[in-house]
Parts: C-alpha cells; sequence; structure tokens
C-alpha cells in the first residue's frame, strides 16, 4: 500500500489504524452515554406518566417513522458495503456506496422535514395552544420526541457532510481511502447514529397502537 | 472480498433488518398489553447486534476498541441501573395529602 496514507506520529499503517479505531470507540462509547441520559429521562417520565405517554406516542406518524427506519437500514447497508469494498481495493464500488448511503441519508432528513412539518400542522409542539394530549405526561413525551429526534437528525446531518466530503476527497485523489482506516472510522460513525435511532423508533413510534 | 460477495453480505444482513422492522411494526398492532414494550425492546436489541456484529464488526474489533465499547456499555449500565432502582423504589410524592400519608405509615419493624 503506498505510505501517503501514514502520517505522523505513527510509524506503521497498522498501529495508525489501531489508533483511529480506539478513538472513534471511546468517542462512540461517550455518544452512547450522552443518548442514554436522554433515553433515561424518556424512561423515567414514561414510568410516571404511562397514560399521557401511550396516548401521546399514538400521535406520531408511523408511515414516516417506518419509512425513515427502512432508510436508515438501508444506509447502513450501504455503509458498509462501501467499507468491505475499500479494504479490496475496488474504488468505483467505494464510491458508489458511498454515493447511495448519502443519497439515503438526505432522504432521512428530506423524510423527517415533511414529518416535522406535519407535526407542526397536528399542533404537536407541546406549547401550542391546540396540543391535542390533555392527560398529563404527553406534553413530556412530546419533549422528548422534538428533543432526541432533533439531536438524532443533528448527527445525521453531521454524517452526510462527512459522507460528500469523503466522496469528493476519494475522487479528487485526496483520500487515502485503501490503508488507512478513513472509511472505517466514518462508517463506524454512520452505524451509531442508525442504533440510536433503532431505539427510538419503538419508543416514539410504536405506543398506543394496539 | 469479491463485489459480488460483498453485495450479498450487505443484502442479507440488511433483508434480516427489514424482517425484524416488519415484525417489530406488526407487534405493535397486536394485543400484547404488558410485554408490548419488552418484545419492541427485545427486536431492537436484535437489529443492534445485527448492526454491530456484521456492520460495524465489533468481534473483529481490537483489544484497546472493545475496552473502549465495553466501557461505555458499563456506564451505560450504571447510569440506567441506579436511576431506576432510585425511581422504582421511590414513594409517589404528588400533593400534600400523599406526603401526609407517607409520613403516616408506620415504621418497619426491627
Amino acid at each position: 500500500m503506498s505510505d501517503d496514507a501514514l502520517h505522523e506520529p505513527f510509524e506503521s499503517l497498522e498501529r495508525q489504524r489501531n489508533a483511529a479505531e480506539l478513538g472513534i470507540w471511546a468517542f462512540l462509547a461517550s455518544e452512547a452515554v450522552f443518548f442514554g441520559g436522554m433515553f433515561l429521562g424518556y424512561a423515567t417520565y414514561r414510568f410516571l406518566y404511562p397514560e399521557g405517554f401511550a396516548e401521546a406516542g399514538a400521535h406520531t406518524d408511523i408511515f414516516y417513522g417506518t419509512l425513515n427506519t427502512a432508510l436508515l437500514l438501508a444506509s447502513s447497508g450501504s455503509m458498509a458495503a462501501a467499507v468491505w469494498a475499500g479494504r479490496a481495493g475496488l474504488r468505483r464500488m467505494t464510491v458508489a456506496a458511498l454515493a447511495v448511503t448519502l443519497a439515503l441519508g438526505l432522504g432521512f432528513l428530506g423524510v423527517k422535514a415533511l414529518e416535522y412539518a406535519a407535526d407542526l400542522r397536528e399542533h404537536l409542539w407541546p406549547g401550542d395552544p391546540g396540543f391535542p394530549v390533555e392527560r398529563p405526561g404527553g406534553r413530556i413525551f412530546f419533549s422528548f420526541y422534538w428533543l432526541m429526534t432533533s439531536v438524532h437528525a443533528v448527527h445525521l446531518t453531521i454524517g452526510v457532510g462527512a459522507v460528500a466530503t469523503t466522496i469528493l476527497r476519494i475522487l479528487l485523489g485526496r483520500a487515502s481511502w485503501r490503508g488507512s482506516a478513513q472509511i472505517h472510522v466514518l462508517g463506524l460513525y454512520w452505524h451509531l447514529v442508525d442504533l440510536i435511532w433503532i431505539y427510538l423508533y419503538p419508543l416514539f413510534y410504536l405506543l398506543g397502537r394496539s | 472480498m469479491t463485489a459480488g460477495r460483498i453485495i450479498l453480505r450487505a443484502g442479507a444482513a440488511l433483508l434480516a433488518l427489514c424482517a425484524l422492522l416488519a415484525a417489530t411494526y406488526g407487534a405493535a398492532y397486536a394485543h400484547l398489553g404488558a410485554l408490548a414494550l419488552p418484545v419492541s425492546m427485545g427486536i431492537a436489541t436484535a437489529k443492534a447486534l445485527l448492526v454491530m456484529l456484521i456492520f460495524m464488526e465489533q468481534n473483529r474489533a481490537g483489544p484497546a476498541a472493545r475496552f473502549a465499547a465495553a466501557a461505555g456499555v458499563v456506564w451505560l449500565l450504571l447510569l440506567l441501573g441506579l436511576t431506576s432502582a432510585d425511581e422504582g423504589t421511590r414513594p409517589r410524592i404528588e400533593s400534600p395529602e400523599d406526603l401526609r400519608a407517607s409520613l403516616r405509615q408506620p415504621l418497619p419493624e426491627r
């Protein structure tokens, strides 16, 4: 493999890859605890106001939520394909898989925007005077909904930007995509954003349906 | 790995994930009562394990990276476990009457 992937202060590509991998996993662990705090707040209030949460949960849009879950799962699949193609030295396939990931990520954000607009039309903002849920806890549910889904969307936006930059750098010949852990690290971040959504989906979209 | 194998592997994992998504969607409309939350969380965890093992290749990660990931899980469990233990064992005091009632309760016999 070419030496341009190797940077100071590392003596070998393998050490550089191990350091990058350790760094991203330490970051992912901190992200898990960051989101964990919000999940914990959600769980505590759901325990205190089960009826309010169930009634409010039935107001989220299960069509948009399920569509977005499918989009994000598919984007994780294409991201994994990009990492494996990069490792196998398949440049065109790496770029194509990253482009699919980018398109699916943008699709997720587009659907999310449509969903937010529909939520606002239905007065689902917790401070809205026409908020449809009377039971206590309903507004708290939607506070967590807006907070957690928007923080997740910010993470995904950062991921979309990073994937677009990586595609551009590979096409311009500026990314050492084969030897370094660059795409692997990008992939791990993307999968974490997917993992968080995997838990957000049942907690916000699958309550109070039966 | 050849291009064909990559597509096959990612596609198979994606198919399994979509099957789990369909299962959890269907379960939301079934009358499961108290089981609804454990079932939906169980399916989410199955999806998360598939993503972690196949896509994130956690089983191939080096010892330092595994240690970092395990540390995250331990902190998360401490956070969730200690708070739920506290919240689950506290008397509910939402009004002055609740407070008076909880104060009138006799102390446990020693």
